[in-house]
Parts: C-alpha cells; sequence; structure tokens
C-alpha cells in the first residue's frame, strides 16, 4: 500500500533569461508551494496506491493515469464529468478551493508514465499539471536485480533518469494568471523545459536554492560502460526529437509497455527519438569509449589551446585534456566547470529553435550526459 | 582499411530558389588538397548541403576543418565544429560541440578523427550556435559503407548494411531542410532573429526547391547547390533512398504508386535485440528532425512518379507557386 | 472476384462546426450531396475497384477547378476517359508547357472539354485503410475536404465460418475486432473555407487551422450518431467490455496527431495498411496513443475491461478555446456497456 498526497496550487517558475512566469502545479507537502513538474511518484508493480488531491486553484482539477487499470475516484470507476452536459473533466474532480478527490489503482505493469489533470486539460497541463510516475517490477532490487521490466527481460540497468519535457506559452500563462480566455490555436511557446527548467539550469542539481518551484535537474552522470536507464515524459502538447551525442540509446519500451512478444525482442536502437504528446519512452543509454587514453594516445595533435576557441562566453565543461579522467591546462580567460575530467556529451532537441530561451541559444530543451571516471552509487537513483 | 584524408573550408555564400530569390548562407565545402595559397579563393563559396562524406566501415578518416571565414560578414567571428551526428561511442574533443570541447576561429585549423564502426546514413553539422548555424547551412550527409561490398563474393554489387537483404541497385540521397527567408536576411544585414518565430517559405531536397530538385547536379542557375533529387531507374532494380532530415520540422513523404520498405533507421539496421527483423513497409514515411532513414523500393513499371511531402502546404516556393520538397523518379 | 464501381461528383457545399458553417468541397454520389469525408469505398483484396469520376457538365455544384482523384497506396492504378478512351493506362502526372500541375490525370472543370468522365481503376491488393484525395492543386482542395477512405478487407472477413471472418487482416494477424471504428483525422482552417476561389493559386502559407475534425466533425458533433448530412459519419465508438475494439485511424490533415486511447492501453496491429503480425512474426506493440502524420495510419486494438466512458482525444490538445470548452477539438468517446 502506497499513499500520495498531492496538492494543486499555483506559483513562479524561472527562466534563465530573468522571466518569472505563473504556473500551476502539484506539491506532495501542504505546506510546500507548487512544483514543475510535480512530486515523482515511484511505486512497485503489485502495489495498490491512494493519492489524495487537495485542490487550491479557483478551477476544478483531476488526475488522471494514462496506462493504468481499474482508476477509482471515491471508491467507484473514474468517469467524465459535465456540466449542464457540457465535457469539463475526463475523470471525477476535486472542486475548487479546497476540495478534495482520492484515486485509487494497483500498478500492474512496471514502466514509466504520465500523471497530468483530466480536467479542462488543453490548458491545465500546459500550464503545469502534469508529473511523473515510476513503477519498479516486482523483483526489483537495487543490489541484486535492478531491471526496469523484471528478470529475464534484458532491461537491466546501473543508473537511472527521469527527463519530463514540456514548453512554455508566457501569453497562455499570463492569460491564465489574469483570468482571461486564450485561444489554443495561438500557442506558441518561446521556452522548453525538462524537469520543468530550461538550459542551463537543467544542468544544475536536484533542489538548487535559487530554483525552489523547480527542484528536478537532469544532468546525466554515469560511469564509463554503465548502462544508463533513461525514461522521458512527454508532457507538452509538441512533439521533440531527443538526440543524445556520444550513442543510440536501445528503446525497450513504450508507454510503460515492453517492446517484447514473448521470446521475440523489437527494441530498437535510435540516435534520435521522437517523443510526442503524453507518450513516454524507456532507453538504455551506455557509452564505451573508444580506447583512447595516455598509454592509447589520440592519432591527432592538439593545437596550441590559445589559438582555439574554448568554450563559449568565457565558461567551458571541458577538461582541457583529450582522455577521460584527465585534466589539461585551459588557456586564461575562460573558467573551466569540469571536475575530474569527465566527458560531456550534450542531449537536446534537434528541433533547433526548441534549445532557445525565447530564441537565445544556449537554453531551453538541453542538458548533458557525464562520463565520469568513478562516480558515486548514490547518483543516478530515483527519487 | 583505407586511410581518408580531407580538408573543409567554413564561410559563407548564397544559394537560389526557382522564384529567382538568393538567399545568404552558412555552410562547408572541400578544399582537400588546395595548397596554402589558395585556399582563400574558397571563401564565400559555401555549398547546400556541405560535400558527401563517403567512406567505409574501417577506415580511419581524418578531416581538417578550417575556418575560412565570412566575407559577407567580416565582422562576425563565430567559430565553427564538426559534429558527426550519431557517431558511436565517440570522445568530446571530435563530437563538435564547443561548450564541452573546442571550436574553430576564424583563419585555424583542427583536426579531426573518426573509425567509423558500423555502416549507415549519417550526417554532420556545425554545433556552434545550432539553431542558426545549422538554418544557416552548415550541414552535410554521410554515407558510411558496409564491408561486405569489399568482399571478393560480392564485387560489384551495394548494400545498405551487412545484410544482403540490404542489397539496392540505385542509391540516392534526400536530404531534407527547410528555410525561413527572414533569419538568412537578417544575418546578412547583421541583424538579430527571434528563433521562437521560426516559419519556413521554402522546403528543400538537397538544398533545393522543385522545380530545380529534378535539374541536373551541374546546372549553371545553381552553382552552390551541387545535388540532383532525380531518382531514375529501369524496372525491377531496387532503388536505395538515403532519407537525412536536418531541419526543424517533422516531415511525412510519400511516393504516389511506390511502397517503400524500412530497412535502416538512424545508421542501425532494423532488428531487434536479438537480430528480430523489424523492417516495416510504409506509403508514408515520417521522419524528424536529427534522424535518417534508409528505404528501398523496387522501381515498378514505366513511367513517372512523384515524391512528395503530404503536408501538401509545404510543396510551395514561397507561397507563391508549387514547388518544394518535392522530385521526381523515372522509372525507364 | 468482384468489381466494387463508384460513381463521384466533386461538389461544393456548407459544413457544420460547432459555432457556424463554413463552405466545403467534397465527394458526392452521383444522386447526393458532397460529403467529408466522402463515401466510404468497401471491396476486398482481391476485388477490382473503379472510380469514376464525372465532369462538372451536369454537376449542379461544381467547384470551378480541375478536379483528380489520387490513391495513396494502391499501385498499378490506370486511367481511362469516357467517352473515346481506349485502353486504361497508367496514371501519370500532368504538366503544361513543362510545368507540373496535377499529381495525376484530371478532369477539366470546364463542360466543353474531354473527357467527360475519367474512370481510374487498381487491384485491391492488400488490406487495410487507404485514403483517396484529391491530386489537383491538392494543398487547397484536400483541405477544402476532397478526401475519403477505402476500406479493404480480407476475403471472408463477413463469412462466419471462415478463419478471416470479422479480422481486418486475416487469420493470425492479432487483428480479429468484435467493433470497428474508423477515424480520419484532418484540420479546417475557415479563413480558408470562407475565402477560398476557385482556379486561383491559394498562398499557402496563410494556412492556419482553427478546427480539427475527426469524419469530418468536430466535437461535441463526433458523438453523434452518422446521418445524413454533408458530415454523415459519427464518430462515437459503442461496444462491450470485453469486446476487442479495432480503431482504424488515418491522417487526412497536414498537421501531425497524438491521438490518446482514453487512458487505455491499446495494441498497434498494423501501421500503414501493413500488418505488424505476420508469417509467425508479432511486431505488434502496446502504447496508451498513437501518433499519425500526414497521410499516416494505424490500426489498433483496444479490450476496455470495465464499463464506462472514454475519451479518445488528441493530446495536442488542439482545440478552441473561447470559453472553457473542448469545441472544434478533436476528440470523441467510446461508451463501453456491460457485458449482456
Amino acid at each position: 500500500m502506497a499513499t500520495v498526497n498531492l496538492w494543486a496550487k499555483d506559483g513562479y517558475m524561472s527562466t534563465p533569461d530573468g522571466n518569472s512566469i505563473y504556473f500551476w502545479g502539484f506539491t506532495g507537502d501542504a505546506n510546500r508551494p507548487a512544483q514543475l513538474p510535480g512530486p515523482r511518484i515511484v511505486i512497485t508493480q503489485g502495489q495498490e496506491v491512494t493519492v489524495n488531491l487537495t485542490n487550491t486553484l479557483a478551477k476544478p482539477v483531476s488526475i488522471v493515469f494514462p496506462g493504468q487499470r481499474g482508476v477509482l475516484a471515491g471508491g467507484q470507476p473514474v468517469q467524465p464529468q459535465y456540466d449542464a452536459e457540457r465535457l469539463v473533466s475526463f475523470a471525477d474532480y476535486a472542486p475548487p478551493n479546497g476540495g478534495t478527490v482520492t484515486y485509487t489503482f494497483t500498478a500492474e505493469h512496471p514502466g514509466t508514465y504520465i500523471y497530468e489533470s483530466g480536467t479542462y486539460p488543453y490548458r491545465q497541463v500546459p500550464m503545469g499539471l502534469y508529473g511523473g510516475l515510476v513503477v519498479r517490477p516486482a523483483d526489483f532490487d537495487a543490489d541484486t536485480n535492478k531491471t526496469a521490466y523484471g528478470a529475464g527481460t534484458d532491461t537491466g540497468f546501473d543508473r537511472e533518469y527521469l527527463l519530463i519535457t514540456g514548453e512554455i506559452d508566457p501569453k497562455l500563462h499570463r492569460a491564465v494568471e489574469q483570468g482571461k480566455a486564450c485561444s489554443a490555436g495561438g500557442y506558441r511557446p518561446r521556452y522548453w523545459t525538462v524537469n520543468g527548467r530550461c538550459a542551463p539550469d537543467t544542468m544544475m542539481k536536484d533542489s538548487v536554492p535559487y530554483l525552489p518551484r523547480q527542484p528536478y535537474g537532469s544532468m546525466i552522470m554515469a560511469e564509463r560502460g554503465e548502462r544508463v536507464l533513461i525514461r522521458y515524459i512527454g508532457a507538452g502538447v509538441q512533439t521533440h526529437p531527443l538526440h543524445p551525442h556520444g550513442n543510440h540509446t536501445r528503446v525497450i519500451a513504450v508507454d510503460g509497455r515492453l517492446l517484447r512478444n514473448g521470446e521475440h525482442d523489437r527494441s530498437y536502437n535510435r540516435f534520435t527519438v521522437l517523443v510526442e504528446p503524453g507518450r513516454t519512452y524507456d532507453q538504455i543509454f551506455r557509452w564505451d569509449g573508444l580506447g583512447y587514453s595516455e598509454q592509447n594516445p589520440i592519432p591527432t595533435i592538439l593545437p596550441n589551446l590559445r589559438n582555439m576557441g574554448i568554450g563559449d562566453a568565457g565558461w567551458t565543461l571541458w577538461s582541457g585534456s583529450p582522455y577521460l579522467g584527465q585534466k589539461g591546462d585551459i588557456p586564461v580567460g575562460v573558467v573551466s566547470h569540469n571536475e575530474l575530467g569527465e566527458y560531456y556529451f550534450m542531449l537536446h532537441s534537434h528541433a533547433e529553435p526548441q534549445i532557445t530561451n525565447w530564441g537565445e541559444f544556449p537554453g531551453g530543451m538541453m542538458s548533458m550526459i557525464a562520463v565520469y571516471p568513478s562516480l558515486s552509487p548514490v547518483v543516478g537513483t530515483l527519487p | 582499411m583505407a586511410i581518408i584524408r580531407k580538408r573543409y573550408g567554413a564561410t559563407d555564400g548564397w544559394i537560389n530558389m526557382p522564384d529567382g530569390s538568393k538567399h545568404y548562407i552558412f555552410g562547408f565545402n572541400d578544399i582537400t588538397g588546395i595548397p596554402e595559397s589558395g585556399i582563400f579563393e574558397f571563401r564565400g563559396k559555401a555549398s547546400l548541403p556541405a560535400p558527401l562524406l563517403e567512406v567505409y566501415e574501417g577506415d580511419e578518416v581524418y578531416i581538417t576543418l578550417t575556418n575560412l571565414g565570412f566575407p559577407t560578414r567580416p565582422d562576425l567571428d563565430d567559430t565553427h565544429t564538426i559534429h558527426w551526428h550519431g557517431f558511436p561511442n565517440q570522445i568530446p574533443l571530435w563530437d563538435g560541440v564547443p561548450e564541452v570541447s573546442i571550436s574553430v576561429p576564424v583563419g585555424r585549423d583542427f583536426d579531426y578523427y573518426y573509425k567509423p564502426l558500423g555502416p549507415g546514413t549519417y550526417m554532420y553539422h556545425c554545433h556552434f550556435e545550432p539553431v542558426e548555424h545549422i538554418q544557416m547551412g552548415m550541414v552535410g550527409p554521410v554515407i558510411v559503407r558496409p564491408g561486405i561490398e569489399k568482399d571478393p563474393d560480392y564485387q560489384g554489387r551495394r548494400f545498405a548494411y551487412n545484410n544482403t537483404i540490404t542489397e539496392f541497385d540505385r542509391e540516392v540521397i534526400l536530404f531534407l531542410t527547410e528555410l525561413d527567408l527572414r533569419p538568412h536576411d537578417m544575418v546578412a544585414n547583421a541583424q538579430e532573429f527571434d528563433w521562437t518565430e521560426y516559419s519556413p517559405q521554402y522546403w528543400l531536397i538537397n538544398g533545393r526547391s522543385y522545380p530545380d530538385t529534378i535539374k541536373p547536379g551541374e546546372d549553371e542557375g545553381l552553382p552552390f547547390q551541387p545535388l540532383s533529387s532525380v531518382v531514375k531507374a529501369y524496372q525491377g532494380e531496387k532503388v536505395l533512398l538515403r532519407i537525412v532530415n536536418l531541419g526543424f520540422q517533422d516531415h511525412s513523404l510519400q511516393i504516389l504508386g511506390i511502397p517503400l520498405k524500412v530497412i535502416g533507421q538512424d545508421a542501425r539496421e532494423m532488428r531487434g535485440y536479438n537480430s528480430e527483423d523489424l523492417s516495416q513497409w510504409r506509403n508514408t514515411v515520417y521522419i524528424a528532425p536529427g534522424q535518417t532513414m534508409d528505404v528501398i523500393f523496387t522501381a515498378p513499371a514505366a513511367g513517372k512518379y512523384i515524391l512528395y511531402n503530404r503536408s501538401h502546404d509545404k510543396n510551395t516556393v514561397n507561397g507563391t507557386s508549387f514547388g518544394g520538397m518535392v522530385t521526381e523518379i523515372d522509372i525507364l | 472476384m468482384a468489381t466494387v464501381v463508384r460513381n463521384f461528383w466533386i461538389k461544393s457545399g456548407t459544413l457544420s462546426l460547432p459555432d457556424r458553417n463554413i463552405p466545403f468541397w467534397g465527394f458526392a454520389d452521383l444522386n447526393g450531396g458532397p460529403q467529408v469525408p466522402g463515401p466510404i469505398i468497401q471491396a476486398r483484396v482481391g476485388d477490382i475497384v473503379r472510380v469514376r469520376l464525372y465532369n462538372n457538365f451536369f454537376n449542379s455544384d461544381p467547384v470551378g477547378e480541375p478536379v483528380s482523384i489520387v490513391f495513396p497506396g494502391q499501385e498499378n492504378v490506370t486511367v481511362r476517359q469516357y467517352p473515346y478512351g481506349g485502353k486504361p493506362q497508367p496514371v501519370q502526372p500532368q504538366y503544361s508547357g513543362g510545368n507540373f500541375i496535377s499529381y495525376t490525370n484530371y478532369v477539366e472543370p470546364d463542360s466543353y472539354y474531354f473527357p467527360l468522365i475519367l474512370q481510374y481503376e487498381f487491384e485491391a491488393q492488400r488490406c487495410g485503410i487507404y485514403l483517396y484525395e484529391s491530386g489537383t492543386n491538392p494543398e487547397k482542395q484536400i483541405q477544402m475536404g476532397v478526401y475519403g477512405v477505402i476500406i479493404i478487407r480480407p476475403y471472408g472477413y463477413n463469412i462466419p465460418s471462415h478463419s478471416n471472418y470479422k479480422t481486418a487482416y486475416g487469420a493470425n494477424t492479432n487483428s480479429r475486432y468484435d467493433v470497428e471504428k474508423v477515424l480520419v483525422l484532418g484540420e479546417l482552417d475557415s479563413a480558408m473555407h470562407q475565402g477560398v476561389i476557385p482556379g486561383g493559386y491559394y498562398n499557402i502559407l496563410n494556412f492556419t487551422p482553427d478546427y480539427y475534425v475527426l469524419n469530418g466533425r468536430c466535437y461535441p458533433d463526433t458523438v453523434n450518431d452518422d446521418d445524413d448530412s454533408g458530415q454523415p459519419y459519427g464518430s462515437k465508438i459503442s461496444c462491450s467490455t470485453g469486446d476487442r475494439v479495432l480503431l482504424r485511424m488515418i491522417n487526412a490533415g497536414f498537421r501531425t496527431y497524438t491521438i490518446s486511447f482514453g487512458g487505455l492501453s491499446g495494441r498497434v496491429i498494423a501501421e500503414g495498411g501493413y500488418s505488424l503480425a505476420t508469417d509467425g512474426t508479432d511486431n505488434s506493440y502496446e502504447r496508451t496513443g498513437v501518433t499519425l502524420g500526414a497521410g499516416q495510419s494505424a490500426d489498433a486494438v483496444i479490450i476496455p475491461e470495465r464499463p464506462g466512458e472514454f475519451y479518445i482525444y488528441d493530446r495536442g490538445h488542439t482545440c478552441l478555446i473561447n470559453d472553457d470548452g473542448f469545441l472544434g477539438s478533436m476528440m470523441t468517446k467510446m461508451d463501453v456497456h456491460p457485458t449482456p
């Protein structure tokens, strides 16, 4: 039995170019502000889950759980709600200004799922009422049986990360803030987010103090040769072609369903995965490298770094050396944020206007995969 | 395995659309073997797309990137890089992302090294301010040929992957991009463009809009757009289309009357974890930015067939006439 | 093998949206009015499909432009003219003065030009759902409503003793169904419909859809029954608990849509008219929604496990918001009744 308490609240999120944008979001504590995205819920296959929603907003809010079976609201199967024959919500909702609703379901399948508002969803989901739900297989054990879908499914991993993508159209958020109508036909995002943040904030840790409403970072960290389970959720309304540098990913499941029919394993490899609205993708990334080191040096000559462009606007994540685990001299005038000689590979949307903050690069739907020479085992775990 | 040495120059240039308009671009050109005293003749002569890089798996490929500068924008000191999109297990030094390695300033060179270990269709592009440099045209195709083609038992035959079911007779690259004339015009005039306003008016295959797509590669009206997109084959032949999307939009392509078999995607054969056959037949192929697709069709009865974007609002030349992401397939 | 013959005009008419009416163009049976989508053409594998497109000479509501039909997904389509047509020829793109003017053979709008009838013909080779749509000025005509659906079924689909009975792709293709529903996706630019000028080149860069349709209707009209109007096909699905509901979705529009299955998981058993489960190999897969680019199709089997209402909608949330309603959106619903 797992109990999750959620509150629907409003608040302001921050963008790296100094904008402060009104949003609606879920939070896991009555005294904490709304967060973007909502709290991560991690449960185990077979667990019965109770979700208590309290709604502080002035409009009704509900939660739908795509991919979950037998969801009940107040003990009865959820059903669409109407106001004088006009559809208001796909599911029973918590009335405005303090109303509550309780959902229960049993998580029958492992996988990655979205939870999102089912009430006026064309407005409430873009406003931020979404979050991620991870269901671990029943036989999961963090030490001996760490898989995404159970033993024997070829889905073992060493580190895992959850990346929830979204967009923000400031015009929509301002209209909702001011109680005005806004036509979805004019939807034009100016910001793109991963876990509620725009790059470069995406590369910061979880819970940085200057982003109190956006607690989740998206920096993926692993050691060479490790299998990294990257869970994508497309919470926005656009499609996003996500491309990690450094290697292909093996897509093992879609929408929380393993790409396998009996022994027939139809998982596939991609270097760009298109994440569509409301869809989830589970994939395994692994970087092994090409075997270069000081003992097996690169076959090209590194020119004098003072003749090269190093970094961007005075900072770089490069170590100054071509080799993993090594640092080299960075020219004066550039600050290197490299810690241990780790390698960085950008992971980003390839629809490039989406990696800007209102048109300015770098920004938006972009983060990094950092391959470390060695890494603490607590990195890359959920929650 | 062969050692391939190439030198690419990064510079700017101009391209032409069928309505007579000219548009400013950034791009690469091939200056391999040009003596040092002669490389500056290549300033201002970028091609769209950038030169095709065609190598075999196992080859050792050295590419020197030389930043020749922008004659039309001498004030713009942007650096450049080469990012081989999708190269497996690459190290950051040769991955071409300026923020995590190096980039090449005007007048400088840098050597990239690649030893491709698997066949497929890839692409390369500059990764400095990618939203600008990609749209401006610093984009090109890469083909890695399978080792099976060097096997004496398969002498003279061509394959997409190391699998005989991927054999083909003719091969065509369809390099998809779009062009929004506003940023190209603004960059030529040292103005800033709000990239969230991106909305193209031209849709291109191999750097050209129909009807230029069916003109031959060498066309005096298209000196810096050297690739034709017309497909010619004999009935019964197998034709391989290597489709690359380096635009910013998803595209849906159809060929009336010809079913398409997708045998590769993102430079990997369509196979599952235990080599299960995942190749798929399609009437419409859908490709997102940053993806590649290998599609084979069998040339049907003689005649002319049209390949087009099923989002018909993209088959236009700036809204004034039919054109865009369209080409012709002539079966003889 | 049978021959399926259809006789069509393309006519102009009026389309009903939740908050107003706009002009449209659509296929019409000879004695009927225009409709969107056009009349459903049904055939079995091996049948000859013969579609005759009539010239506007006797057309009471001509659209004023050359018209033609293309059949994406069909091979070896031939065409012949009536009268004086001679033998059928393979369809070919058409040019004038070296310029491309049509994706296929077309019929002129002026009643004095021959041909008076174009007869397109092909053999239905593969099961699946396919579009038939305008091949002339399609950026304008398809948007105006000139599209319809062809359903090709396996032999025996309606013979209870046959192994292909009530399957979309035949025995052993995981495509058996109890209830089948075809959903044709599309979008409408009302300004284009109001302002279209026959014969002129429409600046398609102005294309800005503001309504989204399933089977030619916007929600809430999608959940009404079939009727005799110009948008005759409803999109509501009625079934019972435990039914295998086959959703057959095809995108006649120009934009991409992600159809969400109301929170339920469905198994995609065919894409583009090609079965994913054939010859003992099962490449089908489950998802909670499917994405269709322009021209794409997919078949998914959903098995609802409890009674209730489930809304099936575009998760790109395309709709008109004027007062907190879902008006103008791409949405329908599945009513699941308890098993009797």
